[in-house]
């Protein structure tokens, strides 16, 4: 009996460790390429793109952003990582160039398994997923 | 009929695009909206401050806005934007259709009616939410035209760690303007082969601007043009009447109390700055017109605001400056010479009597304002502002306060 309280807990404790190991990897983020692109990507050439500042990749290569939900504990930790703004302030900085014609937004993927999928199928694509969900069908350029 | 013809070519891209065509074309809706309250705090006879009046109005200010863009292959895409303000009962207005077309990913061209780059903030004057205050500082911005119809080309570039944006610009811009502000006084300004650019440069948190434009003028008035061919017609009887007088001494006179087709230049500069908490913006503008009655406008702000979570707390100052041609009265006077003929003297007098109604234009005001900005959502905020106008001139301090709610979607 005494033996089965101590295993449980120890059971209980192993799992809440596993958790706890679990949420650090989810709050993880990768970002991710396609395996064949080859560009170096600073933290600020990510932030250029996903500012829309610059359209291509190191290697010439035209580079399309993808970005996730707004609200989503991921993208708010992705723009202070790269960018250094908050999601108002990344509002308030794309609405100076839509509403002139000077750009659009990156699109909004809403999962990890859509912005892996879109990323392992064009090489043109960049992407950030939780570090938790990477495979080998992308290739992770950094993480934060 | 100009803009009919802009809002049917409109409809008519944006049916072809919602339909789907084989083409793969994507439809992208934007949209805008500024719900502006506010009054007037101090006397009435104060006067106003952007249309606001003793009781509370929510009109002066408030405006809507949808953006159409339809994006069809190979760059080419159709830009529409339809804005319904307040102050013209939320009548939906055409105000921008252009296409563009990326020529590379650096360079793009787009012709049809945008809005002419003079200001930092032009581009997105109607866009409450991507800028601090609940109007950018009228002194430099209330200028009376915005869009032009025209080609414009736009050259972004990365210099190191600066990237640059060229925009270069050529049309003219017909618009309807209330001269004295009351509606009583509608003149249709046009400004004529205006050409010109902005170029700004962008380091991470720095921004800094210069613009310059040129154009032809031409504000047809009554009252001016009937003044023009009192003093031509006056320098004829002149001629005819006194022996040596040389005709066409007047002329000069004559040409400056009209714009007419008038040699117009504006220059601008600008800083802009987004540091950790802290923001901070300056610009400065002059307007100069050859042979008009207006000498030159200088107008030129400041503004700064620090940002705590999600609101900012910020504070302006505001300067404008409108000189007249104050000596054109002298001048007029010792190059008349008095005949002892009545009817040309009552002339002599009637003019020198109007003169100084055309160039006395004379103004000179600072503003200031304070004001709190807080985002209680991610696509939208709340504004407060106090705004106080120094009237230098006439001597009145108009006091306003307006609450303002900005979204964007």
């Amino acid at each position: 009996m005494m033996n089965s309280i101590f295993t449980s807990t120890a059971k209980l404790a192993v799992l809440m460790i596993a958790m706890l190991g679990s949420s650090i990897t989810l709050a993880e983020i990768a970002v991710i390429v396609h395996p064949a692109n080859d560009s170096s990507l600073q933290a600020d050439d990510i932030a250029k793109l996903y500012l829309g500042k610059s359209k291509k990749f190191s290697n010439g290569q035209s580079a399309i952003a993808l970005d996730r939900g707004e609200g989503t504990e991921l993208r708010v930790k992705f723009l202070e990582s790269t960018v250094g703004k908050d999601e108002s302030q990344m509002k308030s900085y794309w609405s100076r160039l839509i509403f002139t014609g000077k750009g659009i937004p990156p699109k909004v993927v809403e999962t990890d398994a859509e912005v892996k999928e879109l990323v392992s199928r064009n090489p043109d694509t960049i992407g950030y997923i939780d570090a938790g969900a990477v495979d080998d069908t992308v290739k992770v350029v950094a993480t934060f | 009929m100009k803009k009919h013809t802009f809002k049917v070519s409109l409809l008519a891209a944006a049916v072809g695009l919602a339909a789907g065509s084989a083409m793969a074309t994507e439809l992208r809706i934007d949209g805008f909206a500024n719900i502006v309250a506010g009054q007037m705090i101090s006397d009435s006879e104060d006067g106003s401050l952007y249309g606001y009046d003793e009781d509370l109005s929510f009109s002066p200010e408030t405006n809507y806005g949808i953006q159409f863009r339809g994006d069809l292959d190979d760059g080419l895409s159709i830009t529409g934007q339809i804005v319904g303000r307040g102050n013209e009962d939320y009548d939906a207005k055409v105000t921008w259709a252009y296409l563009t077309y990326e020529i590379s990913d650096e360079l793009s061209l787009k012709a049809g009616r945008s809005r002419v780059p003079y200001f930092m903030y032009s581009d997105f004057l109607d866009i409450g939410y991507a800028y601090h205050w609940i109007r950018p500082p009228q002194a430099v911005y209330d200028l009376g035209f915005e869009n032009q119809d025209g080609i414009t080309l736009d050259y972004l570039t990365e210099i190191g760690d600066w990237s640059s944006r060229v925009t270069v610009m050529v049309g003219r811009s017909d618009s309807d303007v209330d001269l004295d502000g009351d509606g009583t006084n509608e003149s249709r300004i046009r400004i004529l082969n205006q050409v010109g650019g902005a170029w700004s440069v962008n380091y991470d948190w720095f921004t800094a601007r210069i613009a310059y434009f040129t154009s032809r003028v031409d504000i047809p008035v009554d009252d001016l043009a009937t003044l023009s061919q009192g003093i031509k017609d006056y320098d004829a009887g002149l001629a005819l009447a006194v022996p040596g007088y040389q005709a066409g001494t007047l002329d000069d006179t004559a040409d400056k109390v009209v714009y007419d087709q008038d040699m117009a230049q504006f220059a601008g500069i600008g800083f802009s700055a987004d540091y950790d908490n802290i923001i901070a913006v300056a610009e400065y503008t002059q307007v100069r017109i050859d042979d008009a009655p207006l000498e030159d406008r200088d107008t030129w702000y400041i503004s700064a605001g620090y940002r705590i979570n999600q609101f900012t707390v910020f504070g302006t100052y505001e300067k404008y400056n409108y000189n007249a041609k104050t000596d054109e009265v002298e001048k007029f006077a010792n190059a008349a010479p008095i005949t002892g003929v009545p009817a040309l003297d009552g002339a002599r007098a009637g003019i020198l009597a109007g003169l100084p109604d055309v160039f006395s234009g004379e103004k000179d005001s600072e503003g200031m304002g304070i004001g709190v900005r807080y985002n209680f959502h991610p696509s939208a905020a709340i504004k407060v502002e106090l705004n106080q106008l120094d009237n230098k001139t006439d001597n009145t301090k108009p006091q306003s306060i307006a609450v303002a709610t900005n979204i964007v979607f």
